[in-house]
């Protein structure tokens, strides 16, 4: 099997843009920083593919060398997009994006969220079976030998 | 730039939205398909199942694969090309659907392994390992720790919400549209397919009559339709004239049939409509990659002889194989080398040294940025 036929070439490329397309979506819609980037390192996995079937096509070894580039890019920008979002984190204590939308340019009207969240569950109280006589509480707890 | 793709035809401008949707509904139902399917994905407030979203997206991606791909080769790699493709595209429709960024991030992990999948059906193994290695090794793990150090008890907006579903969905599938289209008016070849089996039903004609059924009535005043499809759907046809001699040569004979020897004329016809099948199987096998130039005699010859059933002659070579021919200009085509990992060294440290120790000098101040970026402390901060 050492040449690809360009019906099976077509069907690589349609792969790769639908991986594309789905991150671009992902990317623009989600409001959690750590899923907007994860849609961002899936468009990198369609570009690779389109790049190694095009090398794979042509028999020529470049789309494999850009495509150890772009792994070795998306490693670097994961070290340092995942240290920027710890910052974000640590300065308003959400991943919401939303919060910082008082960066955009100052006309565009600002996303308001309409529907209240519904309310969390709390996780219940565990009961018990109640045992006998309270134990009188101690001030200072005993070490255990 | 635009000889790279098969524009079999001069480039038109849309004639009109009608006959743009007749040529390519194939193309747009399964994608509207999946922007309904993704838009009821995307996560929002008052959750539904996400079956009813994933049944219409699977419906598209279904219909997707039956009009879309085509495969021509080995049937144990058209599975395994299935079954990684959807798991791939399976692994990124539901990152968008989790509201738990962890099921998100092992989501994409999913989507790198099938990805990573591909690459090894696409000759790429070190690629294949490094990813497995880097992506869903190093940075899925790395998300993880974030994610956990980022943690928040019950529902927030982060997660429950998106921002604009709707037209971010369209115009992520109008991108989708666009590119689909592009690649099915690029590598499409059913019409090229239909001529072809029109002109070997008229090279295998034993009467005139079989062969006037596909060509049509000489007697009509019509011109001949086959010659309009011929020279729309077969690449490269301009800048051979002796092929469009022999079109013109069938036209000519179809025409003045009934004046002369009917037997004579067919027996041209039948000729000319080899010569043109042979040029279009050609023409088929590199459809889709580079223009046609001249001189590819022996190879005409070959595909005719096969056509008309003739026997190897004392002193022919052996048929092989059609090979592709490169393009002036580009890089000398051949199979990928076998020793990929050999080959990939050698070919990073003469042909792209100068990238490699760039890329050790990014690694390098990206790890000082990020040590740099995470230590800080906050008060400064707004």
């Amino acid at each position: 099997m050492t040449q690809m036929s360009p019906h099976t070439l077509e069907s690589y490329l349609i792969v790769g843009a639908l991986l594309f397309c789905l991150g671009m979506i992902g990317f623009v819609s989600r409001r959690n920083l750590i899923l907007m980037f994860l849609s961002v390192e899936t468009m990198l996995q369609g570009v690779a593919i389109n790049l190694l079937a095009f090398a794979r096509y042509h028999g020529n070894l470049s789309g494999q060398v850009l495509t150890m580039f772009i792994l070795t890019v998306a490693a670097c920008e994961a070290a340092v997009a995942l240290a920027m979002i710890v910052m974000l984190y640590k300065s308003r204590q959400t991943l919401d994006v939303s919060v910082w939308q008082d960066l955009r340019e100052p006309e565009q009207e600002s996303i308001v969220d309409a529907e209240p969240l519904p309310a969390s569950p709390k996780d219940p109280m565990p009961k018990l079976t109640p045992a006998g006589i309270e134990p009188a509480k101690k001030t200072k707890e005993m070490s255990h030998v | 730039m635009l000889t790279l793709f098969a524009q079999v035809h001069e480039p038109q401008a849309i004639r009109g939205l009608d006959v743009f949707l007749r040529e390519n509904w194939r193309v747009l139902l399964p994608l509207l398909l999946g922007l309904v399917g993704v838009y009821l994905l995307l996560p929002r407030v008052k959750r539904f199942s996400p079956a009813i979203g994933g049944g219409i997206a699977g419906v598209g991606l279904v219909l997707a694969t039956l009009w879309w791909t085509r495969y021509e080769t080995v049937w144990v790699e058209q599975l395994l090309f299935y079954v990684f493709a959807g798991l791939a595209v399976l692994g990124a429709g539901l990152m968008l659907n989790q509201h738990n960024p962890v099921h998100a991030a092992l989501s994409f992990a999913l989507v790198v392994l099938s990805s990573c999948g591909l690459f090894l059906l696409l000759a790429a193994p070190f690629l294949m390992a490094a990813t497995i290695i880097i992506y869903a090794g190093a940075i899925v793990v790395t998300f993880l720790f974030v994610i956990m150090l980022a943690q928040q008890g019950g529902f927030s907006n982060a997660d429950l919400r998106s921002r604009e579903p709707f037209l971010g969905s369209l115009a992520g599938f109008l991108l989708l549209g666009g590119l689909a289209v592009i690649l099915h008016r690029g590598y499409s070849t059913t019409r090229l397919d239909a001529v072809l089996a029109n002109l070997t039903t008229v090279a295998n004609a034993k009467t005139n009559d079989e062969a006037n059924a596909v060509l049509g009535d000489p007697a009509s005043t019509e011109p001949l339709k086959l010659k309009d499809e011929i020279e729309n759907s077969i690449p490269g046809l301009k800048a051979n004239p002796e092929i469009e001699d022999q079109v013109s040569t069938l036209e000519a004979n179809w025409k003045f049939q009934d004046k002369g020897d009917r037997d004579e004329k067919l027996a041209a016809m039948k000729k000319s409509a080899a010569a043109i099948a042979a040029y279009a199987t050609a023409a088929r096998m590199w459809h889709g990659s580079l223009p046609a130039d001249k001189g590819r005699e022996a190879e005409k010859r070959r595909a005719a002889a096969v056509l008309l059933e003739d026997k190897l002659q004392p002193g022919d070579k052996q048929r092989e194989p059609e090979e592709r021919r490169d393009a002036p200009g580009m890089p000398k085509h051949q199979p990928l080398p076998a020793a990929n990992v050999a080959a990939l060294g050698k070919t990073l440290f003469t042909d792209h040294l100068i990238a490699v120790e760039m890329a050790g000098v990014l690694l390098l101040v990206a790890t000082i940025g990020a040590i740099v970026i995470a230590g800080r402390k906050t008060e400064g901060l707004r």
